[in-house]
């Protein structure tokens, strides 16, 4: 985890490829369910990088297997749930020894192995390192308690000063546009959802985490109120060096927001790059008919297609390449053998055998807009 | 504000309408108590000759408070005012002693009863509710979900007939009844407390056993729900201690469903003291109600009933008022309007 050494950057090696700041790696992660069924795979052998201070974007249908990707990065995947394989942390080398906000103590290693924490350390390490934002914004808090009184106990929970804390929240609020008095004296129910949102994630990111794992924030929200959370996002990046995972179903919704994307299908990732590529010109069958899909100004109501076939049930996945059941370009090696994620392009990875078909047989036109700049 | 005095109005209107259909049914009843007073007047003075129906009519108005000549609406009327304008509940038949002094003396040993079985009932049926919760599906939760529903099954009246012949009668553990030891001198001596707490014990029990059982597993039920809520998942991920968690997320917000059942209750429970304090013979306003109901003790019954319908209805009352404090979701007057 080299990080670029004034010295070295004459190399023209590193001049074209930078090598990348890698903060949380998942390697061979897998979820399992006993199910009276059969045993339920709702996480098969993923393995990502997530980019220092970089937006990536993990999209995918609902049961897709994406909220379960979220859940691992900070080991909270519920009962009867069985998480293995790696998650490591890489902490921000720059950033040394200064950062000593809460109680979490890495030690003298320079990574972190997730799930090797015992209880006490990963109690620590959520939210002082990685913290998310729910799914359910609406029910995110106890509705009996004043939005100050959660705040406080999750500083103290975590041991750290708590004047100091409550000014940086104050910045948080500052950019996040709410108002600190009202809102720190209200109850939960007395705001808007939109309020409500913002407030969850400067409650997310009040100990100063490195990662923020954001779990389809929006989806509660109407159109207007998710594109203002979507425009925050990047300021509120750049303004407190995050990185942020933001978990979704809506591939256009990210497409101005994400630097990659990660498409998730099946349980595992189909398709991942960088979103100007992967958005243009992906490569994978199942990108390619997401994209499809996608109603536009512009599209006939001819030629909107949502993707047929049911969507894969994790108790029984389909063998070989999982998309196979409902992919246009599937041929008999595709029912047999499962394609590992391979590049196409520089920044841009499908696991498919035909990707070159898949362009040429599935095609779709985006509106500008998603490519466009936020603001 | 307009909401609570609305509220008040109605309960004392309750009151009031409760207070009459007792007076009306006593007048009205076939065979009634006040029918059977003037029975034995008369009776009386046939022995002796003639009969003066006046001074039957104010012989048993003497006994009873209540002029049988009167029509009903004015005879309540009278009753009413008469405990309005003068703190004038009538004079016991049976003591002739006023109704009002029996029952003030009577009423801080129910009161004693009452809130002790009520407050341990309650404490321990929030607490046995949230451990069964805690460990929901463990051995721990079916055992005692099998010892509340068995507690249940039993009525507080069996159970406490139960405890006096066991503990009282046949092992001498305590007093058969009475509500202090006589030996003693009153006052704020330790062995006078003692016996108070002795003599008490068993009728605060068995109150106990019927306000345990009611709130247990509904407790359980709002609890296993609170567990699975988004807040409680993102309190835990957040880091805050499961002491914490215990009393500010899981036991505050099961309770409050409860709230309403449990100030009710109250009221149920003062109620059942008329049967708890005459199995225990433990002479407390319930007590008293039940001597006079037996006795025909007109004044002393329509005293006591007073007594207890304004519990019953204050315990509602305080029930209505006091929610919005405890839930701050609970908007008083604009969407809680109606009764
Ligand atoms: S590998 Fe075959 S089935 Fe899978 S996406 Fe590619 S073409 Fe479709």
């Amino acid at each position: 985890m080299a990080i670029d050494q004034p010295g070295t950057t004459g190399t023209p090696d590193a001049d074209e490829d930078e090598p990348e700041d890698i903060v949380m790696s998942v390697r061979d992660a897998r979820v399992s369910f006993d199910m009276a069924r059969g045993q339920a795979w709702v996480l098969n052998d993923v393995d990502l990088d997530v980019r220092r201070n970089e937006i990536l974007a993990v999209v995918g249908e609902s049961g897709s297997g994406k909220s379960m990707f979220a859940s691992a990065l900070l080991d909270a995947v519920e009962d009867p749930g069985v998480l293995a394989g790696d998650v490591t942390y890489y902490p921000d080398e720059a950033a040394g020894e200064s950062q000593t906000i809460g109680s979490f103590d890495q030690g003298l290693d320079d990574s972190v192995d997730v799930l090797d924490l015992d209880s006490d350390e990963l109690q620590a390490f959520r939210w002082e390192k990685v913290s998310m934002v729910f799914q359910g914004a609406m029910n995110s808090f106890n509705p009996t308690m004043k939005i100050k009184a959660h705040f406080h106990e999750t500083i103290q929970a975590h041991n750290a000063v708590l004047e100091e804390r409550m000014d940086h929240v104050r910045k948080l609020f500052d950019a996040l546009y709410i108002d600190f008095d009202r809102v720190m004296t209200s109850y939960p129910h007395e705001l808007s959802g939109g309020i409500k949102q913002r407030t969850l994630i400067a409650l997310a990111l009040v100990l100063e985490p490195e990662v923020l794992v954001m779990d389809e924030p929006t989806a509660a929200l109407d159109l207007l109120m998710q594109r203002s959370i979507i425009s925050m996002l990047r300021n509120l990046r750049d303004e407190f060096d995050l990185t942020i995972v933001f978990i979704t179903h809506d591939l256009p919704l990210v497409g101005g927001l994400a630097d990659r994307i990660a498409v998730m299908y099946a349980f595992e990732f189909v398709e991942v790059g960088a979103t100007r590529d992967l958005m243009k010109n992906a490569a994978h069958p199942y990108t390619r008919s997401l994209l499809r899909s996608v109603p536009s100004i512009n599209s006939d109501v001819d030629e909107m297609e949502p993707i047929e076939g049911a969507r894969p049930d994790p108790v029984n996945i389909p063998t070989g390449c999982s998309f196979h059941p409902r992919c246009p370009v599937a041929d008999d090696r595709c029912e047999i053998e499962d394609p590992d994620l391979a590049a196409v392009e520089d920044d841009l990875q499908a696991a498919c055998f035909y990707t070159d078909q898949a362009r040429e047989k599935i095609d779709y036109t985006l509106e500008d807009e998603s490519t466009e700049d936020d603001r | 504000m307009r909401y609570y005095v609305r509220r008040i109005a109605q309960s004392v209107f309750t009151l009031l309408s409760g207070l009459f259909l007792t007076y009306a049914l006593y007048r009205l009843i076939p065979g009634s108590p006040l029918k059977a007073i003037m029975a034995n007047l008369i009776a009386q003075q046939q022995r002796r000759g003639e009969v003066d129906t006046e001074q039957v009519a104010r012989m048993a108005e003497q006994m009873t408070g209540i002029n049988p000549d009167e029509p009903i609406i004015v005879g309540f009327f009278n009753y009413v005012s008469g405990i309005v304008l003068r703190g004038d509940f009538g004079t016991s038949i049976l003591y002739q002693d006023p109704v009002f002094d029996i029952l003030f003396r009577a009423m801080p040993w129910s009161i004693f009863l009452s809130v002790y079985g009520i407050m341990l009932g309650f404490t321990a049926s929030i607490l046995v509710g949230v451990l069964m919760a805690w460990h929901e599906g463990s051995k721990l939760d079916s055992g005692l979900t099998v010892l509340v529903l068995s507690v249940n099954a039993i009525p507080y009246y069996v159970g406490a007939i139960v405890m006096l012949s066991l503990l009282a009668f046949q092992w001498g553990l305590f007093p058969t009844g009475g509500r202090a030891p006589r030996a003693v001198a009153p006052g704020f001596n330790v062995q006078f407390m003692l016996g108070i707490l002795h003599h008490g014990a068993l009728p605060i029990l068995s109150t106990f056993l019927l306000g345990f059982g009611a709130g247990s597993l509904g407790m359980r039920a709002n609890t296993v729900r609170i567990v699975g809520s988004d807040y409680l998942r993102s309190a835990r991920l957040r880091g805050v201690s499961s002491n914490r968690i215990l009393t500010r997320y899981l036991t505050r917000n099961a309770i409050l469903p409860l709230y309403t059942g449990l100030v009710v209750g109250i009221g149920a429970l003062f109620a059942s003291n008329v049967i708890t304090e005459y199995i225990f013979q433990y002479q407390g306003a319930g007590w008293f109600l039940f001597e006079s109901v037996v006795n025909q003790d007109y004044p002393l019954i329509m005293g006591s009933f007073l007594f207890f319908g304004t519990v019953t209805v204050l315990g509602i009352l305080l029930a209505d008022l006091t929610y919005g404090l405890i839930d701050p979701r609970a908007e008083t007057g604009a969407t809680r309007d109606t009764f």
